[in-house]
């Protein structure tokens, strides 16, 4: 059975997602992200931004800066990747989509859970594309740890309750 | 020659036979095939038997969230390795690579999960280190102290590591675990 993967760039690298798991995908140009004007100490790779063709903020993170990959400054302003992580519905800003691909299962390959720092499983595979390159797959899911979900969605309800105010 | 001295011969040399064959076993208990490999300014060996294969280095694609001594991973004949830095593993922080780096490819049970590449600067060839000609490691190696079983004087003086492998994957996979 065939597996549609996302593929994207971050970092100079290729990264992909299973296709299942992107709801949409956004350009990210700058009058698209309004700011909510909430007040927080954030780290680095996220940010509470109203999306104009959204009725609610999302928690927009910069996927480079979570992986620890030097981000760069997409020309066009990237793309927003729609998701859920850790039961948040969230937008993962990436430099450069380029595409599906469909993966038969003897091109991927399960990753041995050790290599995650932390426990954590946000690199769960690859793909071996017939050039005999590797992608490496993520998992939306585990983007955020636990205790960053919980800050998350803690400033998120402030967030919406600030607004209905 | 009568028949019955045939037989004491004939014993004999079965008997003969038999000592030179244990003879032999004993010999090969008793030394290890070691596979000698450069690593910085140091000669380590691990035994033969765990190698699975050694290659010229292949593109690695780096893995975030990993430790930094994991290079990332590789695409090696269709099975996608770890690799890893032996040098930072055990204390350096030379990632420079060069024509003579190869990738030793090791199985062990402790990973659980297949194959794991090494990174070394060259390997140099097999040799035959008799067991009791194995040292105890130099307590002045701190770092990689911890991950060697004993040393061997080789004739010209020069020293070579044997690596416990099993403990180095244990501390690798259980490390970058978390």
């Amino acid at each position: 059975m065939d597996t549609d993967i996302m593929n994207f760039s971050l970092g100079g690298q290729r990264f992909g997602l299973l296709v299942r798991q992107v709801e949409n995908i956004i350009k990210a140009h700058s009058g698209l992200l309004l700011d909510t004007g909430f007040q927080a100490t954030m780290p680095l790779w996220l940010a509470f931004k109203q999306i104009a063709i959204l009725d609610q903020p999302l928690p927009v993170v910069s996927l480079a800066r979570k992986l620890g990959l030097e981000a760069s400054l997409p020309r066009d302003g990237g793309r927003l990747l729609l998701t859920h992580s850790g039961g948040l519905h969230c937008a993962l800003l990436v430099d450069e989509v380029y595409g599906l691909v469909h993966a038969g299962n003897q091109q991927l390959r399960i990753l041995p859970t050790w290599l995650n720092a932390g426990g954590s499983r946000t690199v769960w595979g690859c793909y071996l594309a017939p050039d005999d390159s590797l992608t490496i797959l993520l998992d939306p899911d585990n983007i955020f740890t636990a205790s960053e979900s919980a800050a998350i969605n803690h400033l998120l309800t402030r967030q919406l309750e600030g607004a209905t105010r | 020659m009568s028949e019955q001295k045939q037989g004491d011969v004939a014993t004999l040399i079965s008997r003969l036979e038999e000592e030179k064959a244990a003879a032999g076993a004993e010999i090969a208990i008793a030394s290890e095939a070691i596979l000698r490999f450069q690593l910085g300014r140091e000669t380590y060996g691990i035994p033969i038997d765990q190698v699975k294969g050694i290659s010229r280095l292949r593109p690695i694609t780096f893995v975030p969230g990993t430790p930094a001594y994991v290079l990332g991973v590789c695409n090696q004949a269709g099975s996608v390795i770890p690799v890893i830095s032996l040098s930072d593993l055990l204390g350096g922080s030379n990632h420079e690579t060069s024509r003579d780096s190869r990738l030793i490819t090791i199985h062990s049970n402790e990973v659980g999960e297949g194959d794991i590449g090494i990174l070394v600067d060259r390997v140099q060839d097999v040799i035959a280190v008799p067991i009791n000609a194995v040292e105890a490691p130099l307590l002045t190696l701190e770092r990689s102290g911890n991950f060697l079983r004993g040393q061997h004087r080789q004739p010209d003086g020069k020293i070579v590591l044997l690596l416990d492998l099993p403990a180095l994957l244990r501390l690798i996979t259980n490390r970058a675990g978390g």
